[in-house]
């Protein structure tokens, strides 16, 4: 291919749409059935945490202690907790912090970690080092410990200081992946020839730069979802996590740690994060497969 | 080269700075009274009280209970912590332990997942590929708690292959166990990203070109694709070790290594300001120059990005 | 996003290796490894020492004054040759047995106790076991008022004027008020003297102590390493344990020791909370259970006017179901008293408001005008378990009496300094265990107005009464008898609602047999080898 060739590739590949358009790439995903199971998972945890009342009627806050750690029984299914209370109404009524710690900070983390990594990674120089400096800021302190010593701080412990937390001492991690990325996208050849053909920057960044550097990133958050559940599940054992009268899975791995005697307490909220981990991770290799205009043709 | 070392060198001091006041903010504005925590449920009498608190500055302002920190921690004065151990002494003791078990563990994660990776990204959809995902869902699925004591259990009490804990046995024995656990879990997280970014460069434009200008398949792997796929690779590799060498909190506890990780945690229960800052100081010296050898790295294996 | 992938630490699994772990590590005929599960003392000083682990291992070094025999439970001189109080327990003399030394060959004086002592006592040197000499007469002077945030001066006086050298083995102390207790606290090893040559320079001695006691140093023991004892044959007393060598290993994770144990590597470890209900299926015929040592209770801010009325605060216990929350606690009994079981002077009956009857709790609540907003809980984030005995009570009050219910969880330091500052909202949890086995180290530490450990603030001059009347008693029966109507009075009053009264477990290898006494419980270091 000539220089001319592939200026005249890359243009005219996005001005047809290389990129799909949203009801394209929606089409797309849905007619792959392992992304349409796990999109319906992922709907029905969103489900669960929204109004977890379909799925129980049972108060998962009447407790009878002198049931504690008890099996299974009719009407029953999970059995019952440390404190004697329902374990399946308690696991569905856990649903609500964990889907939205992962949702929140999992999505929020990668737009901000996204963002910042693009321009430290296409406009080397002041902006980089501005952006990586303070980076390495968020980078020395580290991360579990900002959160013990917040988190001991607040009087009120809410799953959205936790988020909070996680976003601003999380972004510098997936900030320098992606701008890693960056690095080796930007002097590819269809970005230097749609930048002498004078397309805008963000034209650039959005159109070329971005679908073709964000994979890695997708698989870390995407990866990172499960993990943030199991932060809060660490956050619990160190004595910084939700509070009762809250009701997470987190939490509730948090206590199954101590009783390890009664492994159902920590085999039925395992199920349910590995799944909607699981679920997350293969929907955004989809995702990322549709969007990626590579793989396309 | 020199040059750009100087200049990261340089732009460190100030940073250094923000983070060592920040964290000193940090600990200062935590609510409880050390001294409180160390005596537990026994009372202490008021004088006794007064005479500590005035041994270790704490009812100076927040300031000055600062500079005294850094002043200590520059001249190398390290002194004692609350519960009366000699900092030197302690740091003597636990730098090489964390040392080594976060190289330990470094080098199985690095080998696993790099391993992993490259072959699950080469063969998509293939054996190693589909077992890649399994082991992810367990890493991920299973509290660390719940595996420490499962391994500890398991190879220690069981099958006696390896010490259950401590450090008594040396390196690499009394190792072995907690870098393997500490290693399983990050590989996986390495080793998708790792395929990930494989797949994306097998699959783009320049390496379909190469193909088609008809370059051997070895070439095509060495010149084109690792360099460009390992780049956010090696990002990750270096963030790994400087999180590492803040250390792993839990293993340390559970194993019961005298490292880093456990001086810190009990630094920030007790509110001990000047501790925490000596080693977040530390761990901030290894993540600069960690990120320096990353981004020379980068330059070593992409000569295009050479000029950050 | 990234930030869990850096935190590996949450996510783990285990690969497998190959060799074998040594044995227990021990050498000669009669040793023993005890695992210790608490961090490593950072020094050796029983005077500046007053926790569980420290005091623990100086126990092997030191020798006490005086101890309760395990086996009846009287009290038996160690170092001591007599103690005899005078007519009013106010002067008390103690006589030493002659020809005792420290590890060093000095010979243990009087004047080491009086030294020892008098440096203890000084504020200003800021040693943990100051407050022990608070009741002797002199120590204002050595620990005067210090406004808040100066620093504390060394005072002019050095010696507390209570402490009266006799001659080379005798010394007499003046309490500043009769206590007829006072014999029975000497048994306190945080009392053991100190050699001249440490006196003189305690810093230079933190890590090799030279002690008056049946073991002594083996090998240096620097930072991270276990304490090696060796049997030192220079102590004379007739209570030496039988060891010949001590080793102890501190192991800070009380599960991990337990596996330590499990894998036959120690000798002797505590069971730790989570492992309550395993433990005898999974070390048969190797564990003992001491008696109890110690109370739970749940604490009534005082200060809060919510909470003034007492049948209330009988509401409130009638309403917790005891034995389920002992049998969630584990190895636990229900608490119907605020004495620990093992002490002369309990009376199982002692609480009438102690028995779960939710309907009488409810008619108690309506009757004391109910409770206005929610009732909060404050626990402890330190402790595993805080959160889940926090969360367990709030339920029984929150079903059994109609209560709404809220939690607190924050470290025990800042809930204490709350609560010492009348700041703290609502209810906490405490626990105490006696220094000396006396029913009057609970009452006086915990309902005396400004007790040691008055977690409740509380304060009734009528029970104050009733103490100091016990405390000038010099018939050790009716001494009993008065304290116990100080134990009606706060029943009465329920500053402190009781809970649970919790035994400790151990597990030993098959070597040793730790003693077991229903006076002073369980001992490693005093095990008998089979």
């Amino acid at each position: 291919m000539s220089e001319t060739q592939q200026v005249f590739g890359a243009e005219s590949q996005d001005l047809e749409g290389g990129t799909l358009s949203n009801r394209e790439l929606l089409r797309a995903l849905l007619r792959k059935p392992q992304f349409d199971i796990c999109l319906l998972l992922v709907l029905t945890f969103f489900l669960m945490a929204a109004v977890p009342k379909v799925f129980t009627r049972t108060d998962p806050r009447f407790c009878e202690l002198g049931k504690s750690q008890q099996g299974h029984q009719p009407g029953h299914p999970f059995g019952f907790d440390i404190q004697g209370c329902d374990y399946f109404a308690n696991v569905i009524y856990g649903a609500r912090p964990s889907v939205l710690v992962s949702l929140v900070a999992g999505v929020g983390g990668f737009l901000v970690a996204g963002l910042l990594g693009l321009l430290a990674g296409y406009f080397p120089g002041k902006v980089d080092t501005v952006i990586s400096r303070v980076a390495d800021v968020l980078f020395a302190l580290p991360g579990l410990i900002a959160l013990i010593v917040i988190l001991n701080s607040v009087p009120n412990r809410s799953i959205w200081i936790i988020v909070a937390i996680i976003m601003v001492t999380g972004w510098p991690q997936g900030m320098r992946v992606m701008r890693s990325t960056v690095f080796s996208v930007r002097n590819r050849e269809y970005v230097l020839a749609a930048r002498s053909i004078g397309v805008s920057p963000v034209r650039i960044l959005r159109k070329h730069v971005f679908p073709n550097a964000m994979a890695p990133l997708l698989a870390m958050t995407t990866l990172g979802i499960g993990g943030l559940i199991g932060l809060e599940a660490v956050l619990t054992f160190l004595g910084v996590g939700l509070q009762p009268p809250s009701i997470s899975w987190g939490s509730q791995f948090g206590v199954a740690t101590s009783y390890r005697e009664t492994p159902h307490l920590f085999l039925w909220p395992a199920l349910f994060i590995s799944t909607m981990t699981i679920s997350f991770m293969i929907i955004g290799d989809s995702i990322r497969d549709a969007l990626d205009p590579k793989l396309l043709r | 080269m020199i040059r750009f070392i100087l200049r990261r060198v340089l732009a460190a001091i100030p940073i250094g700075l923000v983070v060592t006041l920040g964290v000193y903010a940090l600990v200062f504005a935590m609510p409880g009274d050390p001294l409180r925590e160390l005596a537990g449920d026994k009372p202490i009498p008021a004088a006794v009280l007064a005479a500590k608190r005035a041994q270790f500055h704490l009812d100076d302002p927040f300031i000055v209970q600062y500079l005294l920190s850094m002043k200590d921690i520059l001249t190398g004065h390290f002194g004692t912590t609350f519960a009366g151990a000699d900092i030197a002494d302690q740091l003597r003791l636990r730098i090489p332990v964390t040392l080594k078990l976060a190289t330990m563990s470094l080098v199985f994660q690095w080998i696993a997942g790099l391993l992993f990776g490259l072959y699950a990204g080469f063969r998509r959809n293939g054996v190693v590929d589909r077992m890649l995902l399994l082991a992810t869902l367990v890493v991920l699925a299973v509290p660390g708690l719940v595996l420490y004591f499962t391994g500890q259990y398991v190879f220690g009490v069981e099958l006696k292959w390896l010490p259950v804990s401590g450090a008594r046995d040396g390196w690499p024995m009394s190792y072995l166990l907690p870098a393997l656990c500490i290693g399983i879990s990050g590989f996986a997280g390495l080793a998708r990203l790792t395929r990930t970014s494989i797949v994306d460069t097998v699959n783009s434009d320049f390496v379909k070109t190469a193909r088609a200008k008809g370059l051997g398949e070895q070439r095509i792997l060495w010149r084109h694709v690792l360099p460009n796929a390992l780049l956010p690779v090696v990002t990750l590799m270096g963030i790994d070790f400087a999180g590492i060498f803040g250390g792993a909190v839990l293993a340390e506890s559970i194993f019961n290594l005298p490292g880093l990780g456990q001086f810190m945690f009990q630094a920030i229960k007790l509110k001990e300001g000047g501790v925490v800052v000596l080693l977040s100081t530390l761990a901030f010296l290894m993540f600069i120059v960690i990120n320096l050898i990353v981004d020379i790295v980068y330059g070593a294996i992409d000569p295009r990005v050479r000029n950050v | 996003m990234g930030v869990a992938l850096g935190l590996a630490l949450v996510l783990a699994s285990c690969g497998d290796g190959k060799s074998s772990s040594g044995g227990s590590g021990s050498s000669g005929s009669k040793s023993e490894v005890i695992a210790v599960a608490a961090d490593p003392p950072e020094y050796i000083n029983p005077l500046n020492d007053n926790g569980t682990a420290g005091i623990g291992v100086s126990m092997a070094i030191f020798a006490p004054l005086v101890t309760t025999d395990p086996n009846t439970g009287k009290l038996l001189n160690v170092m001591a040759d007599s103690v005899t109080p005078d007519k009013t327990s106010q002067t008390w003399t103690v006589k030493l047995k002659p020809g005792n030394t420290f590890q060093n060959g000095q010979p243990v004086t009087a004047k080491d106790y009086v030294d020892s002592w008098n440096m203890t006592a000084e504020g200003s040197n800021a040693w943990k076991n100051n407050g022990f000499f608070s009741k002797v007469d002199g120590y204002d002077a050595l620990n005067p008022p210090t406004p808040d945030g100066a620093t504390p001066k060394p005072t002019a006086v050095k010696t507390l004027s209570g402490l009266k050298l006799v001659d080379n083995l005798t010394f007499t102390v003046k309490l500043k008020v009769p206590f007829s207790q006072f014999g029975l606290t000497l048994q306190y090893l945080g009392l053991a003297p100190l050699p001249e040559e440490v006196r003189k320079n305690p810093d230079a001695y933190k890590r090799k102590p030279i002690g008056n006691g049946p073991y002594k140093l083996a090998a240096a023991w620097n930072a991270g390493d276990d304490l090696k004892l060796a049997k030192w044959d220079g102590y004379k007393a007739s209570d030496a344990p039988e060891a010949d060598s001590i080793t102890y290993r501190f192991i800070p994770n009380a599960d991990t020791a337990y596996n330590e144990f499990l894998a036959g590597n120690v000798d002797f470890t505590d069971v730790p909370s989570t492992k309550v209900k395993s433990f005898k299926t999974d070390a048969p015929d190797q564990w003992v259970t001491s008696v109890s040592s110690g109370a739970n209770y749940l604490v009534i801010p005082a200060w809060d006017p919510r909470f003034k009325n007492p049948k209330l605060r009988h509401a409130f216990s009638e309403a917790i179901d005891r034995k389920a929350f002992a049998d969630l606690v584990g190895l636990s009994d229900p608490a119907k008293g605020l004495i620990a079981p093992d002490m002369n002077g309990y009376r199982a009956d002692a609480c009438k408001y102690c028995d779960f009857d939710a309907t009488k709790a409810k008619q108690l609540l309506a009757e004391a005008g109910g409770f206005s907003g929610p009732v909060n809980i404050n626990y402890s984030t330190t402790s595993a378990t805080g959160q889940i005995f926090a969360e367990a009570i709030g339920n029984m009050l929150r079903q059994n009496l109609g209560l709404q219910v809220k939690y607190t969880g924050k470290q025990s330091s800042e809930i204490t300094e709350l609560a010492d500052s009348h700041k703290l909202d609502g209810l906490r949890f405490s626990g105490w265990g006696h220094d000396y086995p006396s029913i009057e180290d609970y009452l006086t530490p915990m309902f005396k107005s400004n007790g040691d450990a008055n977690f409740a603030h509380y304060s009734n001059p009528a029970l104050d009464a009733v103490l100091a009347k016990g405390d000038a008693e010099p018939d050790p029966d009716k001494a009993i008898k008065l304290y116990q109507q100080a134990e009606d009075i706060a029943l009465e009053d329920m500053p402190l609602i009781p809970l649970y009264t919790k035994s400790n477990a151990y597990l030993h290898s098959d070597k040793i047999e730790p003693r077991v006494s229903k006076y002073v419980g369980v001992s490693a270091l005093w095990a008998t080898f089979k």
